[in-house]
Order: C-alpha cells, then structure tokens, then sequence
C-alpha cells in the first residue's frame, strides 16, 4: 500500500496528474489550492476588498472554481466580495439545464449570483439566432455577445474583476492552434494571466496551471456535481487538431500541457495595444459610437452583428464588414443600451442584492 | 472560432499556373512537379531553389564556413547547393565568398546503432570530390576531452564525471540515466549540437551552417513549444543567430529555412544526389514513442491535408521575438536561465530545489526549464498511461470515476 508523499502517513488514493507523485484525498485537495492560492498571490491578482465576479456556466472548470476561490477566499482572508455571473445564452436543452447548478451553487456558498440572458441584452436568443442563420458562424455571434455580456453583467454587478476558468489544458490548445492557425497577435496574447484595458474590467484565469483532470478530481472528490455536454449547436469540431494532438503528447510526457504554458510565455510580441490614441494617423481601440463598447472601430462588432439581425441580414456582420460599417454608421438609434450608463441601471434579481 | 463549417486552417488559394499544362515560370516546358500549389519544370525549379538559398546566403558576412553534414536529405541538399554556391561565376571567375568550407559529420553509431556503418567513408569521397575539407567526430568524444566542458558545473547530476570510466561508456551511461525516449532525444541533440560547435572552434570558423529546412523547422517549432523550449525557440529557427561559446562570435545560419521538406526530395532527385540512411533513435518504433517523433509525424500528416500548414506555421514563428533573459545560461543546452520563476514557484519547485541532494547546487540555477525536467525524469519510473473519455450529461460519479482511473491508487 503506498502512502502519500507529500504527508508521508496517509493512504494514497491518486496520482497527482502532473507529477504522477501519489497523494492522499486531504494532500491532493492542498496542492491544488495551494496551487491557485501562489497563482493568485504572486501575481497579485486581487487587493482587499475587490469584488470579484466568478463566471459560471455550471460546468466543471466554474463550478470548482467557485468552490475554490470561496475557500481560498475564507482560508487566507483576502477579504473579497464575490459574485457569481451567468451568461444565458437561450441554448434549450443546454444552457437551462446547466443554470440550475449554478443555482445550487449561489445557495450552497450564499453568494449572490446574477444571470443575464442574450434575450434582455441584445433581444436574441442564440436559439432564434440559429433559426434565422442556420449552424453556420453561429458561433462568431455567440462568442462576441458573450465577451460583452460578461463586461455587461460586471457592470451591473458593479465589480472590479471578474475571474474565469479557463484551465491549462485550454490554455496550451490556444498556444498550439494559435501557431497551427498563424495568429500571432493571439498566440502572444493568450498565456497571459490576465487580460485588461482601460475599458474593460480585468479578467484573470486562476486555474491557469490546473490540468483539466485535476478539476475532474477536484470535483469527483469533493462530490462537486457539475453539467457538462458539449454546447448542442458546436458539436465536436471545435478545435479538434490542436485538442487531440495536446492529448496525445499527455501520453508521452505528462508535462507537457505545462510545458506549452511555459514556452508560450516567452512568445513577447513587440506592439503595444494604445487605447484612444493615434499611431500613425489611426486610433487603434476607441468606442464604439453606439454603445460605447471598446471598439477599432466606429461601431463595435456586437452592434454590426445585431444590426445584422435586426435587419434580417445576419450575413452581412459576418463578410465584408468595412462595407457594412460605412452603412450603418451613420445610424443614430442606439440598439444596445449604453454601456456606460448600464453602471448606473441596476436591474439584479438575486434577491441578496439590493 | 469554432464554427462547425470553419476551417482551423485556411485553404489553398487557387493555382496560380497562368498557362495551363505549362511550368508556371517560364511557361515553356511541360512541368515536371507540383510544389506550393504551381507546377514547375525541372530547370526552373532548380533555379529557383538555388535561388532562394543564394539569396538567404548573401545576408550572412563573409567569413569560414562549417557545415554540419549528417548525411540526411537536408544536410546532402545543404552540401550540394553550397558547392553549387561556389562554383558559380565561371567568366568573371570571382573568388567565392566562402573560399573555406569545412565540412564536419559527426558520428552516432554508438548511440544509434542502426546507422549504416560505411557511412563516414562514403561522405569522406563526396565532400572531398567537391574539394571542401572533411572531418568526423564521434559524439562520444564530447565526454572524453578534458576541456570539452559541457556541466560548466561538475554539481550537475545529470553527466557522469568520474574520471576512469571511458567516453563510450559514459555516453551510453548518460543516454541510459533518462527513462523516456524524448528527453534521450533532446539529450543526443545537445550532444550533437555541441559536438558541431566544439568543432567550429576547433577548425576557427565564425559561421555554421545546419540544413534544418522549412518542414523540419515547423515541427521544431511545435515540438520545442510542447517540450518547453520555447525561450529558445526564436534563436532556434532564425535565418541567422549568434551564439558565443568562450570568447567567440559564431554565426548559426539555417540557409534551407525557405525550402521544403519535399521541395529538398526533388532537388534530391533531379541531381541525383544520395541521401544516407539517417537514422535516429526512434527509427524504427512505434509513432508514439517521443515528442519530435510524434510531432514529426503530425505536422506532415496534417500537412498533406492542408498543404499550407509548414509555411503558416513557420511564417507564424518567424514573427516570435523571445522575452528578455537574463545572461546566465544552462548548464547542458545554453539556453537562458529563467530567474526561478513565478511558474516555478506556483508550481510549488521552491521547496524541491533545497532537498534535491544535499550538498550540489540548487537544480533550478543549473539548468533551465526544459532540462530541469529531463532532470526529473532521471528518477521517474511511474508508469505513464493514457486517458481519455468524454462526460455525458450531468457527470455520474461512476463515469468522473472512469475518466480519472488511472490516477487513482486503489
């Protein structure tokens, strides 16, 4: 019977799965912690008295994430006021089921938690999205309402950080299909810990390090139940070259997940993203007119998109945008609510909000 | 980005042949090949390959030349189309830019035994029918030279330096000490590496040449990132890169980078050039078996599928600039030392670096990352085993329990 090497006196239960080291039930539940606990400190994500907003979706990456930080939170006192935040998509059969464990979540760790739905947002569901443009660059709507949405729902949740949780599995695919795809300004981009400008809220990535089977153990052993299927309209060929060859060098070298995080760190790029000011006759990251969402250009991606649709031309986002943008940019009728404004607009259901 | 219809890698844009049936240079003959989506004839490929290596040679200053020779495709391509390179000018007969040409192999019989065991004799006859100067070293021979130094450290614990024991045995020793065929891979490249630059002190020369072509430096590119050499990864597949061993400026120039893994086969053929069987340590097993083998294997497959992987890739890597490193380098490959970093310390390596072993250095001021884990891997003896599995619905315990069985101890 092997005893666990970090305490040297209880039973082993797992391999710890980026040393192989044998670890007990207890043990295996500090490392971790203590792992996102350094990534956390040494970085020097939060201060006292932040409030944070964990994004949930009620999979198994948030729904640890939550449990991990309401305990780092307790344990070293970092004195943060957390939220939880839940983007609904208006996916049936996907997104609705998976709310309801985020729901258990609020109630387990009584901290507030607040949905925000595409319906209210932008006035679409991903559902009629899909009915009107079909299973094509759906995703690009999805993914760009997402990205605002989540600044949306910080604001009214009037935070000054919100943490997600991307793990390091996730992370060392971006790197390998960033390079497959030649996205250089991503690939320099998507090992950061965190990810800011002046006019978003900093986003971080506390399981930066955590393999994806630690979370699943994390979670088995903690008897943590969490909603996993794949999204019902991006069935398996999301990035399905990078994934399965990132599987396949696990085999090999169980580093190597790490090894990619590591190396991917020292691929610098050389240009410095300037918000509202002119290089070379041109502001690179403005606002956009409409609803005042960082934006290059005069209206924001989201705002071309929902034009789009409300138009009855969704293609029209998706190619040939500069014509698009010339369009509509003179259009003066804010479609979205104003996203500065929003701050001031609270409209949170949680009912432990006032 | 993930689209069900979207194509991780964009397609070939269309032939650009102008005239159909036709080379697409010259328009005249009848191709004989089909490359980067054109078809060419044999004259104008060839032309235009020597091209591309003439013009990435004229960026590099004048100076003694050695050539790293393993007798592989790209190293006999590299050979022929530098001969080539000066031999040009007849009329104006020119002195060449690079009168002395050293040509160095170095020989890894002993640590890969399937390797043609003629094979010194026969590069002997073909570098010297081209009049460039030729010598061979072993590998071994690293070991056995009191001032080839390659522990700068004698508290490193990764090379046996007890004083009786013999060259051969102790690379074989050194080679054996890692259980995994990757870091033996990585170990047998540094040796090598250093062999060919011990050498280009030895023979004084300031500039070396490697074949390294275009496919091979987009799978150095993956299987650097996965291995964690990706602080070294710029240098590694620069046209041009200095490095100073001692007190000396070297050039480390990759002329090939522009060209093909295929496009050296058919320059291969039309010259009738013989490339040697270049075997290497995973010659002959399974496609699984290391990191550069299975990467080797990927990018080509994933190559014939969407002919513009190489050159995405490489085009991609081409742009990376490495952070700023300090000076210090590691012990066994030279990279920089990485100031034990943050990852390190969320890692939690601190603790580990004091209780290595009592009494040498700290492991992490010796070696950088990517050697720090072939260190490791000294003493791993673990089984390593696979895993896989998708989770249904709302996770049962029993299928959490199947997806991390193997890590769990019963």
């Amino acid at each position: 019977m092997k005893n666990c090497s970090i305490c040297k006196t209880a039973r082993a239960l797992v391999k710890i799965p980026s040393t192989l080291e044998p670890s007990c039930k207890e043990c295996f539940f500090l490392q971790l912690e203590t792992k996102v606990h350094n990534t956390i400190t040494l970085n020097k994500l939060f201060k006292r008295g932040d409030k944070v907003a964990i994004a949930v979706s009620g999979g198994k990456d948030s729904t640890v994430l939550a449990h991990v930080m309401t305990t780092l939170n307790k344990r070293y006192d970092y004195g943060l006021d957390l939220f939880l935040l839940s983007i609904d998509e208006g996916i049936t059969g996907y997104r609705d089921d998976s709310l309801l464990t985020v729901q258990r979540n609020r109630e387990e760790y009584g901290i507030p938690l607040k949905i925000l739905s595409y319906q209210d947002l932008y006035g679409w569901t991903m559902d009629k999205i899909v009915a009107q443009i079909g299973l094509k660059n759906n995703c690009t709507f999805c993914g760009v309402f997402r990205r605002q949405a989540l600044d949306r729902g910080a604001l009214l949740l009037n935070v000054n950080h919100i943490v997600t949780g991307h793990n390091a599995d996730d992370i060392a695919e971006t790197v390998l299909m960033n390079i497959m795809r030649g996205d250089f300004s991503r690939l320099s981009r998507c090992t950061q810990i965190q990810t800011a400008t002046d006019q978003t809220i900093p986003r971080s990535k506390p399981f930066k390090y955590i393999y994806e089977k630690e979370i699943v153990m994390y979670a088995y052993f903690k008897k943590l139940d969490y909603f996993s299927t794949e999204c019902i309209y991006s069935p398996n060929a999301y990035r399905g070259y990078a994934r399965t060859f990132l599987k396949d060098l696990e085999r090999i070298s169980t580093t190597s997940i790490l090894d990619i995080i590591q190396s991917g760190e020292s691929y610098q790029s050389n240009v410095e993203v300037k918000l509202n000011q002119e290089v070379e006759g041109k502001v690179i990251v403005g606002n956009c007119e409409r609803c005042g969402y960082m934006s290059s250009n005069k209206l924001c991606k989201a705002c071309v998109l929902l034009e789009g649709l409300n138009r009855g031309l969704p293609k029209l986002g998706i190619a040939n945008e500069s014509k698009i943008r010339k369009q509509h940019g003179e259009i003066k009728t804010p479609a979205i609510q104003n996203f500065k404004q929003l701050s001031i607009d609270r409209e949170i259901k949680s009912p432990s909000l006032n | 980005m993930c689209d069900v219809q979207e194509e991780m890698i964009p397609k070939p844009k269309n032939n650009r042949s102008l005239k159909e049936g036709f080379c697409y240079k010259c328009k005249t003959e009848k191709p004989d090949l089909h490359v980067r989506n054109s078809d060419f004839c044999k004259s104008c490929f060839i032309d235009s390959t020597i091209h591309r290596f003439r013009n990435n040679l004229m960026k590099i200053q004048k100076g003694n030349v050695l050539l790293a020779l393993s007798g592989g495709p790209s190293s006999m391509c590299l050979l022929d189309l530098m001969s080539n390179f000066n031999s040009v000018d007849p009329v104006n007969k020119r002195q060449p830019k690079y009168p002395n040409v050293h040509v160095c192999h170095v020989d890894v019989s002993l640590a890969v035994p399937q390797i043609e065991t003629d094979i010194v004799d026969k590069l002997k006859a073909d570098v010297e029918r081209r009049n460039f100067a030729f010598s061979s070293v072993k590998v071994q021979e690293l070991f056995g030279n009191s001032t080839t130094v390659i522990a700068k450290d004698d508290k490193t614990i990764l090379l046996d330096v007890s004083e009786d024991a013999s060259p051969e045995s102790r690379l074989i020793k050194s080679l054996d000490s890692v259980s995994s065929l990757s870091s033996r891979e990585d170990l047998l490249n540094i040796y090598i590496k250093k062999s060919i630059i011990n050498q280009a002190i030895a023979k004084d020369c300031n500039i070396i040449l490697f074949g390294d072509n275009s496919t091979l430096l987009a799978i150095k590119t993956i299987a650097l990132s996965a291995k964690g050499r990706g602080v070294v990864l710029a240098d590694e597949i620069a046209l041009e890169h200095i490095i100073t061993p001692g007190d000396k400026n070297i050039s480390v120039v990759k002329p090939l980078r522009d060209i093909l893994g295929k496009e050296v086969a058919f320059y291969n053929q039309f010259k009738d050039l013989k490339p040697f069987n270049n075997a290497n340590l995973t010659t002959g097993l399974k496609k699984d078996c290391s990191i550069d083998r299975m990467t080797s294997d990927f990018i080509i497959g994933l190559d014939e599928e969407f002919p513009s992987t190489v050159s995405t890739i490489t085009r991609t890597a081409f742009k990376i600039k490495a952070k700023e490193h300090s000076n210090l380098a590691c012990s066994l490959c030279d990279a920089p030392l990485d100031e034990v970093s943050k990852f390190a310390e969320i890692m939690g390596e601190e603790v580990k670096k004091q209780t290595w072993k009592d009494g040498e250095l700290p492991i992490n001021h010796v070696l950088c990352y990517a050697c720090r884990n072939i260190s490791r891997d000294l003493k791993k003896t673990l089984e390593k085993k696979s895993l896989s599995g998708s989770l249904p619905g709302f996770v049962s315990r029993a299928a959490m329990k199947e997806q991390i069985q193997d890590y769990l101890i019963e």
